[in-house]
């Protein structure tokens, strides 16, 4: 690479994601200016940055989120750039463009991409217009006898869904003729009372589909590639859980026409910067769902199987960079996979977990990478995403991955916050996950993953609970011995003096 | 020793031996060393390593494996005894406490008047050679105290007694 093309980015994120482009701008010989809230202010994305900048109290409102504020810290700082990580502000198109007005570069796709994207309605209609497939659906109808002829046409079963919808409110599957009055009428009501709008539309049920997702990166040259796909299906309530590359199911031929599709999709919208589009698998076809306008958390498996760093690559690009590589036809090498560590305690519903990290001991060894916000010492609060840590792996294939995954969380060891850990070592031995059947419904559908525990170790924790209770009870019947070594020669006496318990003992001598 | 383990609702009684524990009749080598500075521990059960932490609770102690914990509770046989020749909980709230075992009285930890929350410790017996706090199964105000520092009691004594009128 030649000279830099900015000497300073400041990170409006916080956690692993603003981490990982601090460590991209430093390998890049570009400064990183960190912000961070109140509660943040010993944070790992402060203490690696360059340069930090306090930007208000825990609310996001009035930190993280507030777009002036961070504009202003990036002028103070003298910041040529702004890098949004994911959430908070990255598909704000109103900050970018007030980026772009304050006259500096927003690390991402232009404004208007990022609005055209972000109405899923729009996106929708756009979409279908370039000839990308959607799910297929009828328009908003009025009446039964409507939805009743939509329903024949698109065949059953199908779903009925809410226009001004979101959340599974409205939303309900219709499998036979008989069940569709009834349907339409609570559909209709759910969404009159949710939304204050009634009008309710059908599409086509998709039953298990995978999710998979094709991450692409484009200059503002009219340059464009397609890295491949990601599978996201393990999820619960539309949150990734664990993700992969490449999803077991796609072969060559179906990943080239997932990614010229996605391609075409980008093209529509004038798109520039690193993107993801998101499709629904079902049974060999595949349906546009939504675009993603930013870095993904699970952008590191696409890099683990290509060799690309996307957070650079994004860097570069948004310096106006034309691309300047074509991908490798080896693509994908081996298999990656990545498990969010968040503080949710799957026992018990994946409530989240807060408090501080007393201890934390990421594993290591080959084809293992820690993307971490978090170290020891740091209080997890409630203000925000509760994604702690990626562990990522890679392998030959993917039963070496998942052999990986299952040894690193084992390694892993974290004290103080519940983290989805134990949720992620059932998966990694659970049979259809291993042989690769999986569905967005596959959390649901093992219901079985964490109840209970092994017997052996449920033993293990009552002998050890055991042991160090007789330990404690043991400590004060020590012999009282003279200095110097004792009898067997294991204690000298001042040895035994700083043993825990010694006190009482003495005190009761 | 014997201990009664009490760990997602069931009762495991284990005892220790010279080299381990028998946990449910059978036998196990068994021993515990501390990570210095941290919760870990290293549990060997015969030649097996299972690495944990550990921390302790009001009544045992939570161990972590592999990021699951088991809360596990805790007794001895004597306090396991104790608790068992005493009233099952919450069916009536005992108005009077007596002793459970034979010994000496070595303390008495309360005032007659005194006004004292459920799990307070109220007598303390010495028993072959160990002392058993006696404690408040439920809230209320001690009426009446029959028995002094130094006194022998034998099983059933009556110690002390709560005010009738404390409804709870």
């Amino acid at each position: 690479m030649s000279e830099p093309s900015f000497s300073r980015i400041l990170v409006a994120n916080r956690g692993e994601i603003a981490v990982r482009v601090i460590r991209a701008c430093r390998e890049m010989g570009i400064e990183s200016v960190a912000v961070y809230s109140e509660p943040d202010r010993l944070a790992p994305h402060v203490m690696l940055a360059d340069v930090t900048v306090p930007i208000g109290p825990a609310r996001a409102s009035e930190s993280y989120l507030d777009g002036g504020k961070l504009i202003d810290a990036a002028r103070l700082t003298g910041s040529q750039a702004i890098h949004p990580g994911y959430g908070f502000l990255a598909e704000n198109p109103a900050f970018a463009s007030d980026v772009l007005a304050a006259g500096m570069i927003f690390i991402g796709p232009p404004p208007e991409a990022i609005e055209a994207m972000g109405e899923k309605t729009r996106a929708r209609a756009l979409m279908r217009d370039a000839g990308v497939p959607v799910v297929p659906g009828s328009e908003s109808v009025a009446t039964e006898e409507e939805a009743r002829q939509a329903a024949r046409e698109l065949g059953f079963p199908v779903m009925l869904k809410a226009v001004a919808g979101g959340g599974g409110k409205g939303m309900r599957v219709v499998n036979e003729p008989d069940e569709l009055a009834s349907a339409f009428t609570r559909a209709r009501s759910e969404a009159g009372q949710a939304f204050s709008d009634p009008r309710v539309y059908l599409e086509r049920f998709l039953d298990r589909p995978r999710h998979i997702e094709i991450q692409i990166l484009a200059d503002r040259h009219g340059n464009a590639v397609h890295l491949g796909e990601r599978e996201c299906s393990i999820q619960r309530r539309h949150q990734k859980l664990i993700e992969e590359a490449p999803a077991p199911v796609v072969d060559a031929e179906l990943r080239d026409r997932m990614g010229l599709v996605a391609l075409e999709a980008i093209r529509t919208v004038g798109y520039e910067s690193a993107g993801t589009v998101e499709f629904l698998y079902a049974e060999g076809e595949f349906f546009f769902l939504e675009m993603n306008t930013r870095l993904q958390v699970e952008h590191p498996v696409t890099e683990m199987v290509t060799g690309v760093d996307i957070v650079q690559e994004q860097i570069r690009l948004a310096a106006g960079e034309p691309l300047g590589w074509e991908p490798d036809p080896a693509w994908p090498i081996g298999h990656s996979i990545e498990c969010r560590i968040s503080g949710e305690d799957p026992v018990n519903g994946f409530l989240p977990s807060v408090g501080r990290i007393r201890e934390l001991e990421p594993p290591g060894g080959p084809g293992v990478r820690w993307d971490s916000g978090v170290s020891t010492g740091f209080d997890v609060g409630p203000h925000y995403d509760p994604l702690l840590a990626k562990l990522i792996v890679h392998a030959g294939d993917r039963d070496q991955a998942i052999t990986r995954m299952r040894r690193a969380l084992l390694e892993l060891h974290v004290a103080g916050v519940r983290t989805t850990q134990p949720f992620h070592l059932a998966v990694m031995g659970e049979a259809d996950f291993r042989e690769g059947r999986i569905s967005i419904r596959y959390v649901e559908d093992h219901p079985e993953l964490l109840v209970g525990m092994e017997e052996e170790l449920l033993d293990a924790a009552t002998i050890a609970a055991v042991l160090l209770e007789e330990e404690c009870h043991r400590t004060p019947v020590i012999p009282v011995r003279p200095l110097g070594p004792t009898r067997d020669g294991q204690l000298s006496g001042w040895q035994r003096a700083f043993r825990p318990g010694a006190a009482e003992w003495k005190a009761g001598v | 020793m014997k201990y009664y383990v009490r760990r997602a609702g069931e009762l495991v009684e284990v005892e220790t031996t010279e080299t381990g524990v028998r946990i449910a009749g059978r036998e196990a080598r068994a021993q515990i060393e501390s990570v210095p500075g941290s919760e870990r521990r290293h549990l060997l059960i015969g030649e097996r390593g299972v690495p944990l932490s550990a921390q302790r609770t009001d009544d045992g102690w939570a161990i972590e494996i592999h990021g699951r914990t088991v809360q596990l509770s805790l007794e001895d046989e004597r306090t396991h005894t104790i608790r068992e020749l005493a009233p099952p909980h919450g069916v009536r709230v005992p108005r009077e406490v007596r002793a459970p075992m034979a010994g000496l009285v070595l303390r008495v930890e309360v005032e007659e008047g005194q006004r004292v929350q459920a799990g307070t410790g109220l007598v303390v017996i010495e028993a072959m050679k160990m002392e058993n706090e006696i404690r408040a199964e439920a809230a209320g105000t001690v009426a009446t105290i029959t028995v002094a520092e130094g006194q022998a009691v034998d099983p059933d004594d009556l110690l002390l007694a709560f005010a009738g009128e404390e409804g709870e």
